[in-house]
């Protein structure tokens, strides 16, 4: 009878400790969650001879170069272009800008393979709405960006060089919103670029 | 004396408060509010831009966690600041380039020195290059100036690793 009675003694453990701290420790996981669950990243590079001591970039033709400008007329657009390149066959294709349409008629683009391609484009519409703008906010084709960066990847020539894939230069204007750089950045990333520089330096006339 | 020594032994009895319980919720209280305090002070309550590539990464999969610049966005903007204006926050602190560009040499040092973290430099030429990574977090309506601003400091403090934080688009 005695040794019963110890028995019940040492099981008789207090648990609201343990509770509290479990609940802690829920707590703190439901937290910080939160702010790390959702966000996706995007990798890129900055150029890696540059910088410091650096000297102006000297374009090179067979690499794409992407630009962003803003078109202050009528309450602002964004306009990307590329620079005139030279194709391994020797064609030269003179410089480009890629067509743009009011945010409201773009839909869903889908590729060949039936993928969606530019939910990147659809993402700049409503930027106007949500930030009080009046005008009509005008974005480029991102679906047409895509497939000129895939065609000129498809047809690049590293000629010997390295084993890198197409390098992709983006150079953008101050008042360019951040959504359209991520755009580009997420185009290549899609497309498997991984030689992708963020110019940051003056842009071109 | 009988009666008070009853008394005494009374509240002797109710005085025996267990105070393991509340030091445990101290301690997990001040734990985690310093645990999360540093998540906080640096991710800044953004709207970040949409992308559909954007990958998640777990926290610990890199060897060292990358540095965490904000970009947010003014509510409302003066016309000096010009439309879509914003401020660049590290740290919890609203810094200028120069400024960030200071702090950013600070870290990459510490990455790299013997003293500090020790990883050492990348070399690429006559430069050396930090191995560190800067996760930009900027706002997707911001002027693209702010991350122009950012990325030229991080070139300036040898960082040429760069990652934007985005979200799926719905």
């Amino acid at each position: 009878m005695r040794f019963a009675k110890d028995d019940n003694q040492e099981t008789e453990s207090n648990m609201a400790p343990m509770i509290d701290v479990i609940f802690q420790l829920v707590l703190f996981f439901v937290f910080s969650m939160k702010f790390i669950a959702f966000e996706g990243q995007l990798q890129a590079y900055l150029p890696k001879d540059r910088g410091q001591n650096s000297v102006q970039p000297i374009l090179d033709p067979t690499t794409a170069t992407i630009f962003l400008e803003w078109e202050p007329d009528g309450g602002g657009e964004v306009l990307c272009r590329t620079l005139k390149y030279v194709s391994p066959d020797g064609k030269t294709y003179e410089n480009f800008t890629f067509p743009r349409e009011k945010d409201e008629n773009i839909k869903e683009h889908r590729g060949p393979d039936g993928e969606l391609r530019v939910e990147t484009a659809a993402a700049m519409k409503g930027l106007n709405e949500e930030y009080g703008v009046t005008y009509d906010y005008i974005v480029p084709r991102f679906d047409l960006v895509e497939e000129h960066l895939r065609e000129r990847k498809e047809t690049y020539d590293h000629r010997g060089v390295g084993t890198a894939g197409l390098p992709v230069t983006v150079n953008f204007e101050d008042p360019v919103p951040t959504q359209a750089i991520a755009n580009i950045v997420d185009i290549c990333i899609r497309l498997e670029i991984t030689n992708i520089a963020l110019n940051i330096l003056e842009i071109e006339p | 004396m009988k009666l008070r020594s009853s008394g005494l032994s009374d509240s002797k009895v109710e005085n025996k408060v267990d105070m393991t319980p509340l030091i445990d919720i101290i301690f997990q209280l001040i734990l985690f509010l310093v645990l999360t305090s540093q998540i906080t002070v640096q991710t800044e309550d953004v709207d970040l831009p949409f992308a559909l590539e954007g990958k998640e990464i777990k926290p610990g999969a890199e060897e060292v966690a990358p540095l965490i610049v904000n970009i947010v966005r003014f509510a409302i903007a003066s016309a000096e600041e010009g439309a879509r204006a914003g401020s660049i926050v590290f740290g919890g602190n609203k810094l200028d380039k120069k400024a960030l560009t200071k702090e950013l040499k600070k870290e990459a040092s510490y990455d790299a020195s013997p003293t500090g973290r020790g990883r050492g430099w990348e070399p690429m030429g006559h430069l050396k290059l930090s191995k560190l990574s800067v996760l930009v977090r900027a706002d997707k309506g911001v002027r693209a100036e702010y991350l122009r601003e950012v990325w030229q400091a991080c070139m300036d403090a040898g960082i040429y690793k760069v990652k934007l934080s985005t979200v799926q688009p719905e």
